[in-house]
């Protein structure tokens, strides 16, 4: 093992050490993921989801490509590590990877969109000694159209700073 | 029954991973007491306060109510908040812009500047 000094870039997710505390980010990653699937020149969205947004199994839209699709979906995932706030439009999208059509290719590449006008955000972790742990827990009960499951969701908060 | 089991449902999977989180922690020597944990639905809360067994819960299976025990032991404290002030709401359902920012600001996002 060998000394090669702070941390700065691991596994994708870079680390800036500063004062005030550790700021996690994922910005080149999300940068080269819109050079990947040429999405570099769209049009910045406030959010990853629209708030009325139902997807749906369809079957007579346009079929669109799987392995672009999954692609998609795989790299957003590894995304979410550091950005917790896309998880659920994600894990929406990820559910039609088996017969991706036209209409959820729309929104994954809504998810995109937002990602484009919030490249460098990253999760700050602040120096403190507060080591109290405190839960969230949510639920949204039939949310899902086509099999009318309940969606769970849920935080841990250590002190100040999210931590799952 | 209705969202209060889904709420209820959820909290106590969710409980698998504060118990999780709480063994690790103590390996660090911090001991978690009486972990506040937030929901924002009373009736899910009475549930998990009131051992006795309802007519309109009978349907839940056993498992999911082993957070009354936890409870009881004290490790677990479930407290109201209202919905506003719920951050897990972001991982449940597509948000409005305002709101979507203002959950956002909570998880201590912020822009990086190389």
């Amino acid at each position: 093992m060998s000394m090669m000094g702070e941390l700065k870039f691991f596994l994708g997710i870079q680390v800036n050490q500063l004062k005030e505390g550790v700021y996690v980010h994922q910005t080149n990653y999300t940068k080269e993921l819109l050079k990947k699937f040429n999405l570099e020149d769209c049009k910045v969205m406030n959010t990853p989801m629209h708030p009325t947004c139902i997807l749906s199994k369809e079957d007579t839209g346009t079929k669109v490509d799987h392995k672009l699709y999954r692609a998609m979906i795989g790299s957003l995932l590894y995304l979410t590590a550091s950005r917790p706030y896309i998880l659920f439009s994600v894990f929406l999208c990820e559910r039609f990877q088996s017969h991706p059509r036209e209409s959820h290719l729309i929104v994954v590449k809504r998810i995109f969109r937002y990602l484009k006008g919030t490249t460098n955000l990253g999760l700050l972790y602040r120096k403190s000694l507060d080591y109290k742990l405190v839960g969230f827990c949510d639920a949204d009960y039939a949310s899902d159209r086509i099999e009318r499951k309940s969606t769970s969701g849920n935080c841990q908060f250590l002190g100040e700073n999210l931590i799952s | 029954m209705s969202t209060a089991e889904a709420e209820y449902i959820s909290a106590a999977s969710y409980c698998t991973q504060l118990f999780w989180m709480k063994h690790q922690l103590e390996d660090y020597q911090i001991n978690a007491n009486s972990i506040p944990i937030f929901c924002d639905n009373t009736a899910a809360i009475c549930l998990s306060k009131n051992p006795i067994l309802h007519s309109r819960a009978k349907h839940i299976e056993i498992k999911h109510h082993f957070i009354r025990d936890d409870v009881q032991k004290g490790i677990l404290d479930i407290q109201f908040i209202d919905t506003e002030h719920q951050w897990a709401d972001i991982f449940t359902k597509p948000l409005t812009v305002e709101r979507f920012d203002f959950i956002k600001k909570n998880y201590n996002m912020h822009f990086v500047f190389d």
